[in-house]
């Protein structure tokens, strides 16, 4: 055996197989996806910064309706104190106006 | 039995007596009364609804603070107006239902104001006032015309002073003018 020779054997160029190309494509098709592995620490922070923001979004939007609803029963409240406040004066006001109207004038005004 | 019936009768009637001592009145009764009305106008702001929301219902001005504080205060007002397409809609008797509340302790008729004509058409205005401990703590104000009625009961202090001088605010009237 001669190094040299066993190089040059190795080393002859060998033509490729005329259905190589065909093959290889073949193959590629056949072969899976490659997917993306993810590690067990990372899907578990994913879980918790999903779940972080749906509680977040849950508190941000229970806070915006309790707000709201407090500025619409405030709203109510200011609402029902003016009708108040304006029918008792009325009545106030008529009152005052009975009590000081002499009755000859009523009578003459035909209020009984 | 007797003592049953007694005792039921007591519980029932509590409510109402107590309300009454603490110069709130009773206007349920008055639910029939809108039922026939052409128009209505009910305003109920109990003690909850006035803590809760008194304070936010003043606009910043010089005369805020003392209308928180009088409001603050007060532990209800209701109101009931209402006006009838019929003369007869309502009778002297739902008006008596009134006057029999505030013919307990501690309620005083400072206004009275009743006329009949000789058709029997009547009409009165009355103001009442309910003291304790020395001080008003709750009015109620009636006019009652042939078409129309108006019950108006504030319970918890009213210091007319005080009152007066928020003319202006929230459409409080001269209370002190309108009832001296």
């Amino acid at each position: 055996m001669n190094l040299d020779h066993d190089l040059h054997d190795a080393f002859r160029r060998k033509q490729a197989p005329a259905d190589l190309a065909d093959r290889v494509l073949a193959r590629i098709n056949e072969a899976p996806a490659p997917s993306r592995q993810v590690g067990p620490a990372s899907s578990g922070v994913r879980r918790w910064l999903a779940a972080a923001a749906v509680l977040a979004i849950a508190a941000g939007g229970g806070q915006y309706y309790a707000h709201q609803r407090q500025a619409a029963e405030a709203a109510r409240v200011q609402k029902d104190l003016r009708i108040a406040m304006q029918i008792t004066s009325e009545t106030l006001a008529r009152v005052q106006s009975k009590l000081s109207q002499p009755a000859e004038e009523r009578r003459q005004q035909g209020i009984p | 039995m007797k003592t049953t019936l007694a005792l039921v009768a007591f519980t029932l009637l509590l409510p109402v007596a107590a309300s009454a001592q603490d110069g709130r009145v009773d206007l349920s009764f008055l639910d029939r009364l809108a039922a026939r009305a052409s128009e209505k106008q009910e305003v109920t702001l109990g003690p909850d609804l006035l803590m809760s929301s008194g304070a936010a219902l003043i606009a910043p001005g010089p005369k805020a603070e003392a209308a928180k504080q009088i409001l603050s205060e007060l532990k209800g007002i209701y109101v009931r107006s209402y006006e009838f397409d019929d003369d007869k809609a309502y009778s002297m008797d739902d008006i008596n239902a009134i006057r029999k509340q505030v013919s307990a302790s501690g309620w005083v008729k400072v206004v009275s104001n009743e006329e009949r004509d000789k058709s029997g058409r009547w009409e009165l205005q009355e103001i009442y006032f309910f003291h304790s401990g020395g001080k008003i703590n709750g009015m109620l104000i009636i006019n009652a015309e042939p078409r129309e009625m108006q019950v108006v009961n504030i319970v918890g202090p009213i210091d007319f002073a005080k009152v007066a001088a928020l003319a202006g605010i929230l459409g409080i009237p001269n209370i002190a003018g309108a009832v001296n």
